[in-house]
């Protein structure tokens, strides 16, 4: 529920049971002082012009008079001889006795009588002494003469502070709404809002203690960043110190590998050995790459690059691995190139990816070709395989990052798991589709459609 | 004729490594460890140069900077970084290729073999295949000199896979590229369309050849 609404409904809560008890209240002593006017005004006709009929039998002398007020008359000692004349009440009395020629008092809870008004006549001795005029109850009661005033004033008091506080909620939403604008546009690098600072209210406290509590965030984001960019470098410049000795390994492995062609138990070795660098190669490579993908807030670095040169590159860079294996790698790319906006270190690296999965559960006499294909506006790039495939209840899960086949052949990371979790990521990052499934044929397809 | 290759790299084992591969293959190498030596090296004596980004004396963007003013000659820069921006403001700076590393020699030599041989744009010229012979341009077909008859479709795949010799094209590509729109050029039909090619062919058939998962190429050689 917003401010306002709640403001009004809170405040018919609370003020319109107080304003009716408050206008009942009113409406009762207004009547109370009407019927006392009235009251005063024949009594004094009466003491100007005291009615000797009283004096004649004053144990009947009852007058009633218009509106319903009644008059009865009383002794010196305060007791009327007429039988129905209710006794006066201690508090008139009293102030007759202290020498009060009129006395009014007004009677709660009597049934017949709102009050009386007592004056002294000009015969204190006789039972006429004192003259009482009675209030009748309903005198005022009339529908409308002073309740509808009354009512009419309490429902005006009550519109006018409704809209006295709904308008003075009005700068106060406003103020409140500016906060809440300038918070979710403070959602970026620095958790910080410029307005209402200033303000010593509570809108001001709200605006400082966001901004307190912006600050810890800030400093947290700072040390994580710190944190990650840290780790980041570290990740970088280990796998440029370690490409280089890689490098060498592998040409060396490779020279060997010549010179042992004759000795065929050597040269098993020094395949194995190739391969193995092989792998720690690919490691590296995407080590860099899980690295930069992690990088928090790194965007891709897009430029314009020819996809089918990335595929002629990948092939060549597997090409040596795949003959070693004695596998068929094949590559098709339109002639004339297929530009794309792409950020193509990582392109080539999760093409890398494929190629390397495809050709490591593939065995001699074994195929994988990479075929890019133009599609429409965009590209479809195939990576298939004839080796043993995945089950298909895995083929999902082979992109998660922390997914490794239970299988001792799969000890690599770099095969599965962490190598396609990351060709997954940067397809995902560049908008691509990307599927892998089983060949009806046996092996595996991994399809890349942007 | 000998192509003289400048080689920069400050690591000595990765630099011997190089050099002897290359000198291998036949190339007449200058290898230069330090990159302000490197800076001031005559670039335009030399047909291709290997450049190591990091190096001491001065980054190798540096030394690219100042050889660009000098020369066009082909400039393959090898890096372990794995940062497009490095990718980038190397080919801004006029750098022609990028081998990452680790890499295997072979990888080098393919892209050095690569870069020396662009400059020289393969034309469209007849194409003599073993006992294969194609006349793009009169549309003729011979083997051993016999000239062979093939329907248009026909001629067009063939000269497709005989435009790029021992390249492979995607049975799609070959679809779009060489049957007609308006009949249903599907996949199948061109593998009917490539058993006819192959038996009019008769004994250069077996040029050409179907590469797994792929489509078909034109085999270079007799092979």
């Amino acid at each position: 529920m917003k401010l306002r609404p709640k403001l009004a409904l809170t405040l018919v809560a609370v003020v319109v049971p107080v304003l009716v008890l408050f206008t009942l209240f009113r409406i009762h002593g207004e009547r109370r002082d009407f019927q006392e006017r009235i009251a005063n005004r024949i009594s004094a006709r009466i003491e100007a012009r005291p009615p000797k009929r009283c004096l004649r039998r004053p144990e009947r002398f009852h007058h009633r008079m218009r509106r319903g007020f009644e008059v009865f008359a009383y002794g010196a000692d305060y007791r009327s001889v007429h039988p129905e004349a209710p006794p006066l009440t201690d508090d008139v009395v009293e102030a007759l006795e202290a020498g009060d020629d009129t006395v009014s008092d007004t009677m709660w809870r009597n049934p017949r009588h709102a009050g009386v008004t007592v004056v002294r006549s000009p015969w204190p001795d006789s039972d006429c002494a004192l003259l009482a005029v009675y209030w009748p109850e309903r005198a005022g009661a009339q529908p409308g003469r002073i309740a509808k005033n009354v009512a009419t004033q309490a429902v005006v008091a009550f519109v006018v502070l409704l809209i006295t506080a709904l308008l003075a909620a009005g700068p106060m939403v406003r103020r409140i709404r500016r906060l809440t604008d300038a918070i979710e546009e403070a959602g970026g690098p620095d958790y910080r809002v410029d307005v209402e600072t200033d303000s010593n209210d509570e809108i001001g406290e709200l605006a400082r203690a966001f901004n307190v509590a912006g600050e810890r965030v800030r400093q947290t984001v700072d040390q994580l960043e710190a944190r990650d960019r840290a780790l980041t470098e570290y990740i970088a410049n280990t796998t440029h110190d370690l490409a280089i000795p890689l490098t060498v390994l592998q040409h060396r492995l490779r020279k060997l590998q010549k010179q042992l062609a004759d000795d065929t138990k050597s040269a098993e070795l020094a395949d194995a050995s190739m391969e193995e660098a092989h792998y720690i190669a690919s490691l590296i490579s995407n080590m860099g790459a899980a690295a930069r993908l992690d990088r928090t807030g790194e965007e891709l670095t897009l430029h314009e690059c020819d996809l089918a040169e990335t595929v002629e590159r990948v092939a060549a860079r597997h090409e040596p691995l795949a003959e070693q294996k004695a596998i068929e790698l094949n590559w098709a790319a339109p002639p004339d190139g297929l530009p794309i906006e792409c950020d193509s270190t990582l392109v080539e690296q999760a093409l890398s990816n494929f190629v390397q999965n495809a050709l490591q559960y593939n065995t001699a006499g074994g195929h994988v070709s990479i075929v890019l294909d133009a599609v429409d506006d965009g590209f479809e790039l195939r990576v298939l395989d004839d080796g043993p495939g995945v089950p298909d209840e895995l083929l999902d899960k082979l992109t998660e990052r922390s997914f490794r086949m239970d299988d001792s052949r799969t000890r690599q990371p770099g095969g599965q798991g962490f190598g396609l979790s990351i060709a997954r990521r940067v397809c995902d990052l560049h908008g691509w589709r990307l599927e892998l499934r089983n060949r009806e044929e046996g092996g595996m397809e991994v399809v890349v459609k942007g | 004729m000998t192509h003289k290759i400048l080689l920069i790299e400050d690591d000595f084992a990765l630099g011997d490594e190089l050099f002897e591969s290359l000198d291998e293959e036949g190339f007449e190498v200058t290898w230069i460890k330090d990159g302000s030596e490197a800076y001031f090296e005559p670039v335009e004596e030399f047909d291709l140069v290997v450049l190591d980004l990091m190096l001491p004396g001065k980054h190798g963007f540096d030394v690219l900077k100042k050889y660009r003013t000098e020369s066009d000659v082909p400039v393959i820069i090898l890096t372990a970084r794995r940062e497009t921006h490095d990718k980038l403001r190397g080919f801004e700076l006029g750098g022609d290729d990028f081998m990452t590393k680790p890499f295997l020699p072979e990888e080098l030599l393919a892209r050095i073999r690569a870069r020396l041989r662009r400059p020289v744009m393969r034309r469209e010229a007849d194409r003599e295949l073993g006992p294969l012979s194609i006349d793009f341009d009169t549309r003729k077909v011979e083997v051993d000199g016999e000239p062979v008859e093939l329907t248009a479709v026909e001629f067009e795949v063939l000269a497709a896979l005989a435009r790029r010799p021992g390249m492979a094209l995607s049975r799609r590509q070959l679809v779009e590229r060489a049957l007609p729109e308006e009949s249903e050029g599907t996949e199948r039909t061109l593998d009917v369309h490539v058993s006819r090619i192959r038996k009019k062919l008769g004994e250069a058939g077996k040029l050409v050849q179907t590469v797994w998962g792929i489509g078909y190429k034109l085999a270079e050689d007799g092979s």
